[in-house]
């Protein structure tokens, strides 16, 4: 009785350790979000003297200067990311479906190889990329369009969802397969009625890694766009930044703003990214 | 520059010449009569952001505004950027050798792009400009190659990058009327403000830049002179080793690391959150640029009248073994309009930029400066009316302008790999880390690789 008693307790205080664990966790992923939110709500001098602090005369004024001035382009540019975003990840979903059935499929000489090769995209620093991109996508006269950014997005896009549908493609019974060729299904009509669906929980995943990283990517989107109009948010977001001085709570003002989408995405579609996460997860 | 070019250049300059200038009443600058119709790319980094408060960048804005108004036939392609990713992009355009027809160009690029043929030699043009006899000369020097030629305008303000701030009352309550002009007085006037449990000078160098641009390049020339740093330029012989700069590291290293006059978090935190210190009177004076001047001016000026009046400048304090230059502070302009050298194959387009990159530069400039923010630019203002500012803003003005002795600004020449060695090694040293040797040998070892 007495053993049954102190186990309990054991057991009682390693709960309330490992949700303390997971407390701390949690908010060390929220607070900053919950910081730039009360920080963009105080004047560049107040937040510089207390930068944790709570605000104690709030204003909106931050937000209103940004609204109200035209010079700051957020909203276009928050359309420029989001077009770009969307082409971007439709094309990633739709070739990395394709290319990675095929991939995990059908056997051909240089299958091995081919993955080999659009598995090295995910190793090479674009860093170390941009000039020459740049110098190619000049000379083509793709540059400072509104469509330059969608290559470069799909194509380093690609090796990571490629890799994670060639894998979870194994997981699928070939049999299913077979019992649709042998009641007359078509190549393409087993491809996208039957696998395409099967294959949902993955392909939301890479949706989600690439959605989030065509969002904030910044290196090519410096590069490649010279018109200020083509800017997408996190360029848009540089201008908010001083050679000597930055203005933080204006600049987190505007990083709310341009986080709105995204996080309306992340809460209409919760449910889905979470299953397709644990998915990915366990299967990829 | 090939015959056809140069021959251009003359001509266009030539042409911007004849035409004359007119004093336009509808706006600042000279309307001059250009030939040219059609697109211009300008790229540059004053942001709306940057203007506000800064008075280079404002004015900068101010007058390329009043150019567009004039010249209606000619199509400004702007491409603004913050300065951080200006420089990753020009960098990148210049690797493509597709930079724009005018831009901004950092002194310490300036020698290599004019080796590779990138930029326009404008030695002739500049020297043609109406505005030639008022151009402050010493601005230059970042522009220039060894053999002297010329390759950019001086733009924007050029405005002290080491300024001590201090709170006179403080000061005077530490038996100091003034601020000490030596590090000897300050360590005395330290154990005071020791007892007080304030900082006696706030400093911050959380972003490795501040101890190189706002307090190194002026000790440095107290030991070296400016001969010195010249001779590093031209590279005539100068090294990073020699013993008057190693001296100037071991002085800085031990004000740094030996006594008690600056912030503990001095490393850790940036100029900006440091003059805070010295606004909510956590610390007695403070040591940052003109920027941070500005800050605290019109911080103090809104919040604390009291403190806004005791505002005092002066120059860094002299070193005891250092025999050079005691009334010195760096000073100049760190960007310069600059072209493409392929501007010069349409004569028209590049008459178009010289002017606008005359205009940019010149006495509608200077005068906007002069009258709203009592700064300076490449062209001098003859007679600067500083009637209608404070006594803060002349006092500044004279300081930085007139009472004062210059030198230059060690990152606005060489190379950005020797100062990014220099200036984290910079820091490790005044943690105690590093010795100064190591740190001048290191910076002597990237300056032969990459200079």
């Amino acid at each position: 009785m007495k053993n049954n008693g102190t186990h309990k307790l054991k057991k009682g205080f390693l709960g309330v350790f490992m949700n303390l664990i997971l407390w701390i966790f949690s908010l060390s992923c929220i607070f900053p979000i919950i910081w730039m939110f009360y920080s963009s709500l105080k004047e560049k001098r107040v937040f510089n003297a207390d930068i944790i602090g709570l605000p104690s005369e709030p204003t909106l004024l931050n937000y209103t200067r940004i609204l109200s001035n035209p010079d700051y382009h957020l909203g276009a540019s928050i359309w420029n990311s989001a077009r770009t975003t969307l082409l971007s990840i439709a094309m990633i979903v739709a070739f990395s479906f394709i290319v990675g059935y095929i991939l995990s499929r059908v056997r051909f000489k240089l299958n091995r190889v081919l993955y080999v090769m659009f598995l090295m995209g995910m190793l090479i620093p674009i860093h170390s990329l941009l000039v020459p991109i740049y110098i190619v996508f000049q000379k083509c006269g793709i540059s400072n369009q509104w469509f330059t950014l969608l290559l470069p997005y799909v194509s380093f896009g690609l090796p990571m969802g490629i890799f994670l549908v060639e894998g979870f493609v194994k997981t699928v019974p070939v049999d299913l397969e077979e019992a649709a060729a042998i009641d007359g299904s078509s190549f393409s009509h087993t491809l996208w009625t039957i696998i395409f669906p099967i294959c949902r929980p993955i392909l939301v995943t890479v949706a989600i890694i690439q959605v989030f990283s065509c969002w904030n990517e910044f290196s090519f989107a410096l590069v490649l766009l010279k018109d200020v109009g083509l800017q997408t948010v996190p360029l848009a977001l540089t201008q908010f930044k001083g050679q000597f001085a930055s203005d933080y709570p204006k600049q987190m003002a505007a990083m709310l703003i341009t986080m709105a989408p995204i996080l309306v995405l992340y809460f209409a579609f919760s449910k889905q990214i979470i299953n397709g996460m644990v998915a990915g997860a366990v299967k990829g | 520059m090939n015959k056809r070019q140069a021959l251009s250049a003359v001509l266009a300059t030539a042409m911007v010449a004849s035409l004359g200038v007119t004093a336009s009443a509808a706006t600042p600058v000279a309307a001059t009569e250009l030939a040219y119709t059609g697109e211009l790319e300008l790229m540059h980094y004053s942001t709306l952001e940057e203007s506000q408060g800064n008075g280079g960048s404002d004015g900068f804005r101010t007058v390329l505004a009043a150019w567009q108004e004039a010249h209606p036939d000619i199509t400004l392609n702007e491409n603004v950027l913050a300065n951080a990713e200006y420089k990753t992009q020009i960098q990148t355009l210049a690797s493509a050798n597709d930079l724009p027809d005018v831009f901004l160009l950092q002194g310490m690029n300036t020698k290599a792009w004019a080796e590779q043929g990138l930029i326009m030699d404008l030695t002739d043009t500049i020297a043609a400009s109406p505005y030639y006899a008022d151009y402050n000369q010493a601005y230059f020097t970042p522009f220039k190659t060894a053999d002297g030629k010329i390759y950019g305008y001086p733009v924007l303000t050029g405005g002290t990058c080491t300024v001590v701030i201090y709170d006179k009352a403080m000061w005077k309550d530490a038996g100091f009327d003034a601020f000490p002009a030596t590090w000897a007085d300050v360590e005395t006037a330290a154990a005071y403000f020791g007892e007080q449990g304030i900082d006696t000078i706030a400093f911050g160098n959380g972003g490795q830049w501040q101890a190189n641009s706002d307090f190194l390049s002026t000790l440095g020339n107290r030991y070296t002179g400016p001969e010195w740093f010249q001779s590093l330029i031209d590279k005539a012989g100068a090294k990073f080793t020699d013993e008057a700069f190693v001296k100037a590291l071991t002085e800085m290293q031990r004000l740094f690391t030996q006594t008690t006059i600056f912030n503990e978090d001095f490393n850790a935190v940036t100029n900006e959150d440091a003059r805070e210190y010295y606004i909510s009177g956590d610390a007695a004076a403070f040591i940052g640029g003109n920027w941070d001047w500005s800050y605290i001016y019109a911080t103090l000026k809104e919040s604390d009248p009291d403190k806004f009046a005791n505002m005092g400048i002066a120059v860094l304090p002299q070193p005891a073994d250092a025999d050079k230059a005691p009334n010195s502070q760096n000073i100049g302009l760190g960007y310069a309009v600059a072209f493409n050298s392929n501007l010069a194959e349409d004569p028209d387009k590049l008459a178009a930029a010289i002017d606008l990159a005359q205009e940019i530069t010149g006495p509608a400039f200077a005068s906007y400066v002069a009258e709203n923010y009592a700064l300076g630019g490449l062209t001098k203002v003859a007679d600067v009316d500083l009637s209608a500012f404070d006594q803060q803003t002349v006092d500044f003005y004279n300081w930085s302008y007139v009472d004062t002795e210059t030198c230059e600004i060690y990152d606005s020449y060489i190379n950005s790999a020797v100062w990014s060695i220099l200036n984290t090694d910079m820091q490790s040293m005044m943690n105690g880390e590093l010795d100064p040797a190591t740190v001048a040998a290191n910076a002597q070892a990237a300056y032969e690789e990459n200079y």
